[in-house]
């Protein structure tokens, strides 16, 4: 399987349906986890730099797409995939990412993770409600600690993509990284997010937790 | 239009306001992570079914994953009789996920709902 092949049968319907009997956030997840093509593009994203900037593009579009207002959005899972691949193999770029997830009218699961990436909990209340999503977090870290030899995180400065002012209600611009990490960032979600995380290695177990270090 | 797994018919389609839990707890009003079932079992005074043959309609059933976190809840519509075998069909209503609700056999949910294995009721 390659990229192009991962990329759409996550955004076809048929993976769609298949996720959306489960009966909550973290079964969500956990079941996006063992579909083939997910395990395929997290394992080239750890691989390949490059990848990261396809996967911004693919969410600007698919956040961007029309939707029936009476429906669910049709894009919902492929989206809440989509973005988590971003937030656990490339967590600055997940920032930007879940900025257009939020902005996506009609979504649940990706709603919610795009939630949980602009507004991490900060007291035991928030560390509660945020226990529906912990798969999601226990697998960013434990991804994020997986591929810490590879030194993730550094947005090459200079390279460019799409992004959508958090000013302005709608319509994309292209920005450089260098934008990104000075001005959208820090007036979206505060400057403090802004950070360069290395991961230690551990056992290598992908459900371990990492431990962060600036 | 009946459609779903096996034998299973759905019934109604609503948008995805509600899940299993919002289904049969909080009257398809809202949607409830499953994280929170055993804090509603404990407040609403449901006891768990030891024996099968207490089972009556009305009474909740419980799914479990593989690695024993609680996947899916129903309700029990229907009981059968025992067949000679000692097996009997149970029918269960139940909302998967944000498709819709289904009736079907206990048995007889996608993969994902992991498996039925607990019953629960409020019956004292």
């Amino acid at each position: 399987m390659n990229w192009q092949d991962a990329i759409s049968q996550i955004e076809s319907s048929q993976l769609d349906a298949s996720l959306n009997v489960v009966s909550g956030t973290n079964a969500f997840f956990k079941a996006a986890d063992k579909e083939p093509a997910v395990r395929e593009a997290r394992r080239r994203l750890l691989q390949s730099g490059e990848l990261h900037e396809d996967i911004l593009n693919r969410i600007y579009d698919l956040a961007d797409s029309d939707v029936d207002p009476q429906y669910a959005n049709p894009n919902d899972a492929a989206l809440a995939i989509l973005l988590w691949l971003s937030y656990f193999t490339f967590p600055d770029y997940a920032h930007i990412a879940a900025g257009y997830v939020r902005r996506a009218p009609q979504c649940w699961y990706a709603k919610k993770l795009a939630n949980r990436i602009l507004n991490p909990p900060r007291s035991e209340g928030d560390n509660e409600s945020a226990a529906s999503i912990a798969y999601a977090d226990r697998l960013h870290w434990g991804l994020a600690h997986e591929s810490s030899s590879k030194s993730v995180t550094h947005i090459p400065l200079g390279s460019k993509f799409r992004v959508n002012s958090v000013m302005n209600a709608r319509g994309s611009r292209s920005v450089t990284a260098a934008d990104y990490h000075s001005q959208e960032l820090g007036q979206a979600t505060g400057a403090s997010r802004v950070n360069h995380k290395t991961f230690a290695v551990d056992d290598g177990s992908p459900w371990s937790l990492g431990h962060a270090s600036s | 239009m009946a459609r779903g797994v096996g034998a299973s018919i759905q019934v109604r389609s609503l948008r995805s306001t509600y899940n299993c839990l919002g289904m049969v707890f909080a009257n398809r009003r809202t949607w409830v992570e499953p994280e929170h079932l055993q804090l509603i079992l404990e407040e609403d005074n449901y006891r768990k079914l030891v024996d099968i043959n207490e089972l009556q309609r009305g009474d909740v059933v419980v799914y479990h994953d593989d690695d024993g976190d609680i996947s899916h809840v129903g309700i029990v519509i229907a009981i059968n009789p025992w067949r000679p075998d000692e097996t009997r069909d149970i029918f269960v209503l139940s909302q998967w996920g944000q498709d819709g609700e289904y009736f079907h056999l206990v048995d007889d949910v996608p993969h994902h709902l992991g498996q039925a294995n607990e019953y629960w009721t409020d019956r004292q």
